[in-house]
């Protein structure tokens, strides 16, 4: 591929990109109020019920098995004094992205491709209890960049639809990793290409640079930590064959990755064994952001 | 002059033992007195004049020690040599034998001969009668 | 609500205002933090309990002011927890006012977030109830309950944040706290046990260095001062010990352990303690020997020694008894040989044959004393063997009687034998002996002049041997005790002496005929012994394993 048909072809994403609409507003409120530490509850609450709608998806999320809480949760408000801000957060960004991407005005869906999904879902699953096996904390935050990290897949083979379609071809005649030949075929891979739809939504800095650096961890600098994970789940999750990744060959799981993540084979095993559990859990999650 | 038998007491407990003293000293021509134990010995000391006392340690009532010491402190018979037949040898029973007073002692089993000899050694002919014997006794003492 | 000071969004985009408030915030939220991080390695570093929960219930109120708060921990059973300190609120008053639901409190604790409980109404109420879950590792150790202003500005992200820190590292210092605690209560136990131990206990290391020792060893071996851990057991102790001590651990280096090293400890002039010593190897995890452990009993008072000195004292009156014994019988015959050798006449036939006969006999009762001895080694090494066959209990009596005419004195023996008496199946021998020392006893212990009585009859399926004596008889206490080994009667007068075997040998003897063997006795008149042996229908056995 030379460089004009590559620079054409970034071009093209590009484009496509800025067609592909906007996030609501609500939720750049909230992340801007949520860059500030002093943000009350209230004020977060204020902001979410501007948006009926948004509103009514939340307090159906929050009362949902997912989540498990025992009692009935009212208010927005409510919700984030007992959830917490960063699970309010990643619930209206996972609203409002699946409202873009996968039914935009309420009518038929567009990119309904259930093995991708599947696929993601796995990754959010894995990523979540691996967070928690290794003893953190940011559980929530890792479902979603596990759930998100494939945007840029979104972009290529739903919005790019045609220009891709030989992509997947070349990927399957030749055994190659769907990146290598994104690489090949179009000179850009989903990688870059959901960074740049992560940027043009202002998705959380964590959330991008899983985006971008799940299939090789180490430019992520800080959020090294987070990517390794996802780029683990999304490993384990083509291993329990879940989903599709849209090839079918697994990856390599870098070895940097591997040591900080400091996990044993027995722990290994109990998150194998768990996955499946969460998977189903999640499911029910995405059913109701699908509803 | 008269010829004057040397008079032993034995004191034994022990029926054969008993019998065979006097057999062995009887055959030597001493005059034999015979008592069962301490008691009875004491008895017959005293109101006998014995020459010598061979007796056993071993024995009811008053023991051979103790029967010699009583012998030894009593002024009729106190110079009467005893002889006494110990079963022990350990040193702390010749001890008691020569606290008590005794002259001379055989430890069992003893040979026949040896008691003899040693019979002699105190009264045997030849011998003079001690002094103190002298005194009791009226009748001239046979030099040797 | 209240909204003082915030700015009102509605605008679309960065609002450079707002951008500065958060910038601001950010600031503060960062010096907040490393404050935090000084007060959290300060509190760490605490092992005591109460000083850490005073330390966190001091910042938590910093933080959220609170009206009161209950800290909850959790105890040994699962799920179930107790109120360690209260601020603000009595712990009676925390029972009435708040009830806790476990399905609530079990999701917030698995959250492992600070959580505002929601109440009836929504934002209406005048107070807030919050949860602060405390988990170190994954374990529970407990949680805070707060009480405080429905104040929105006290729920904010940076406290959320800084009090989950806090939560993670007071439950993390409290865990330590508790291990700590334990550790020492361990090691207090452990020092109370060796101090108070009765032994002298002592431990040394590979380099011969005094490594621990307790106040017994101290005063055991007369030790200077008891600052002598860490010196070498060379210096600290008197030659003597020193050279026992070589020896002990040469020992116990070559064959793991020493016991009961006796020694005689004299640390003054005068005085000696009786010590028995006992060493082992210590080995590390590796099963490396690396020191040894001594521990020293004073033996002085002690039950052992007094065993010890028994044993012995029993020991020597019991040789002392036999070889007395010995010489009684062996005098006789010495003498009655003697006299035949030298003193009867040749043609006094009588009195040779007489002669010869009481030498004999006298030989017989050697004979009995020595059975005797093997015997009771026999029986005290459970090898007893019986060389049964057919013999009738008349004539083994009768040549007892025989042999008693030895010793007998001025004691009359009769004898009374039943006319029809059945075979037993018996060890001759071993009945003889039997009979035999039963029989010497009550020669032994009756006055002169007094009889011996001895009958054997028939009585239903046994056959019985009496004994019969008038002698000084054995008191009603004692009678229980009259087989055992060593028993000498208390009643008897001065100069009656036995080996205090005879009885005992006799009992085992017929027990292992499946006999049994009785004693009647009243002081003062006499005692009766009475030996009863089964007559069984059988057919002649040869030899047989008896005895236990």
């Amino acid at each position: 591929m030379d460089r004009t048909t590559c620079q054409e072809m970034l071009k093209i994403v590009l484009e496509v990109i800025q067609d592909i609409p906007t996030l609501p507003n609500v939720v750049y409120h909230l992340t801007r109020l949520m860059e500030n530490p002093a943000t009350s509850a209230l004020q977060v609450s204020e902001v979410i019920s501007r948006d009926q709608a948004l509103t009514a998806k939340v307090l159906k999320l929050v009362n949902s098995a997912y989540y498990g809480f025992p009692r009935k949760i009212n208010t927005v408000s409510q919700a984030v004094v007992i959830l917490g801000y960063n699970n309010i957060r990643n619930l209206v960004f996972t609203t409002s992205v699946f409202d873009v991407v996968v039914k935009p005005n309420g009518s038929e869906p567009l990119f309904n491709k259930v093995k991708f999904w599947e696929h993601s879902l796995g990754c959010a699953a894995s990523a979540k209890i691996i967070t928690k096996k290794m003893g953190f904390k940011k559980t929530e935050e890792t479902f979603i960049a596990g759930l998100l990290h494939d945007l840029g897949k979104i972009v290529l083979y739903h919005f790019l639809e045609g220009e891709s379609a030989e992509v997947l071809m070349v990927a399957a005649e030749r055994d190659l990793l769907l990146i290598e030949a994104e690489q090949e075929v179009l000179g850009i891979n989903h990688t870059y290409a959901g960074k740049l739809l992560a940027d043009k939504w202002n998705l959380p800095r964590d959330i991008t640079a899983a985006i971008s650096f799940h299939h090789n961890p180490l430019p992520a600098g800080d959020n090294f930590r987070l990517c390794s994970i996802i780029h683990l789940a999304d490993i384990l999750s083509r291993c329990l064959n879940i989903g599709s990744g849209g090839d079918n060959k697994i990856p390599l799981l870098n070895e940097r990755s591997w040591e900080v993540l400091n996990l044993s084979w027995d722990k290994m095993k109990h998150i194998l064994s768990e996955v499946e559990t969460e998977m189903e859990k999640a499911q029910a999650f995405i059913n109701l952001l699908e509803a | 002059m008269e010829e004057n038998r040397k008079k032993i007491l034995v004191v034994e407990d022990e029926k054969f033992a008993r019998d065979i003293l006097n057999f062995t000293l009887s055959s030597e021509d001493y005059d034999i007195s015979l008592a069962e134990d301490g008691l009875e010995a004491l008895n017959k000391a005293s109101s006998n004049n014995y020459d010598l006392i061979i007796m056993d340690v071993m024995m009811p009532n008053i023991d051979g020690y103790e029967a010699c010491r009583r012998l030894k402190a009593n002024e009729i018979t106190k110079s009467i040599p005893i002889i006494l037949l110990t079963g022990r040898a350990q040193k702390g029973d010749i001890l008691k034998g020569v606290q008590a007073g005794a002259d001379d002692y055989l430890l069992k089993p003893y040979k026949l001969q040896d008691l003899l000899n040693r019979v002699n050694k105190y009264i045997g002919p030849g011998t003079s009668v001690s002094l103190a014997q002298a005194s009791n006794n009226s009748e001239p003492a046979i030099a040797e | 609500m209240d909204t003082t000071g915030e700015k009102n969004i509605s605008v679309l985009g960065d609002d450079p205002g707002l951008l500065k408030a958060a910038m601001i915030s950010q600031q503060d939220e960062i010096s907040q933090l490393t404050w935090l991080c000084d007060s959290m390695e300060k509190l760490l570093s605490l092992h005591n309990q109460e000083q850490i929960q005073e330390g966190f219930l001091l910042l938590v109120e910093e933080i959220t002011n609170y009206r009161h708060c209950v800290l909850y921990l959790f105890g040994d059973a699962p799920h179930q927890y107790s109120i360690q300190a209260c601020r603000g609120i009595t712990a009676e008053e925390v029972q009435t006012k708040y009830q806790l639901e476990a399905d609530i409190l079990r999701w917030v604790i698995k959250e492992n977030r600070w959580t505002v409980i929601p109440g009836e109404g929504n934002g209406n109420e005048d107070f807030w109830v919050s949860i602060l879950p405390l988990v170190s590792a994954g374990k529970e150790i407990g949680f805070l309950l707060l009480n405080t202003c429905p104040d929105q500005r006290i729920f904010t992200q940076g406290n959320l944040r800084r009090l989950t820190y806090i939560a993670s590292y007071v439950a993390l210092a409290l865990e330590n706290g508790r291990l700590y605690q334990n550790i020492v209560n361990t090691k207090n136990y452990l020092k109370d046990i060796i101090e108070n131990i009765n032994e002298g206990i002592l431990t040394l290391g590979i380099d011969g260095n005094i490594s621990l020792l307790n106040r017994n060893v101290t005063a055991l071996l007369g030790l200077a001062s008891a600052d002598i851990v860490g010196q070498s057991c060379q210096h600290c102790l008197s030659p003597e010990l020193k050279r026992a001590f070589d020896i002990i651990i040469g020992q116990t280096f070559k064959q793991g352990y020493v016991m009961d090293y006796r020694l005689d400890h004299t640390p003054q002039e005068g005085q000696s303690i009786p010590l028995a010593i006992n060493c082992s190897l210590l080995r590390d995890e590796k099963g490396v020997p690396n020191g040894v452990i001594i521990t020293l009993r004073d033996l002085t008072t002690s039950l052992e020694l007094q065993r010890f000195r028994e044993l012995d004292a029993m020991k020597d009156e019991f040789i002392s008894n036999v070889s007395h014994e010995l010489r009684t019988p062996l005098g006789i015959i010495t003498s009655y040989i003697e006299a035949l050798l030298e003193r009867v006449k040749p043609e006094d036939l009588a009195t040779q044959r007489k002669f010869l006969s009481i030498a004999n006999q006298a030989c017989d009762r050697i004979t009995g004393l020595v059975n005797n001895l093997l015997d009771l080694s026999q029986i005290e090494s459970g090898r007893f063997f019986l060389d049964l066959k057919r013999v009738n209990l008349k004539d083994i009596a009768v040549s007892v009687v025989k042999s008693l005419e030895l010793c007998q004195g001025e004691v009359e023996v009769q004898l009374a034998l039943a006319q029809d008496l059945p075979y037993i199946l018996a060890d001759e021998e071993k009945i003889y002996q039997a009979i035999l020392n039963i029989a010497s006893n009550a020669l032994k212990y009756s006055p002169v002049g007094r009889t011996v009585l001895i009958k054997v009859f028939k009585d239903n399926n046994m056959v019985k041997l009496m004994v019969h004596d008038e002698g000084v008889g054995i008191p009603e206490d004692e009678l229980p005790y009259v087989f055992e080994k060593f028993y000498r009667s208390s009643s008897s007068a001065a100069g009656f002496q036995g080996s205090g075997l005879g009885l005992p040998i006799a009992k085992h003897i017929v027990e292992a005929h499946q006999g049994t063997i009785e004693v009647e006795s009243t002081l003062g008149k006499g005692s009766i012994f009475t030996i009863s042996l089964p007559f069984p229908d059988g057919n002649e056995r040869g030899g047989s394993y008896g005895g236990e």
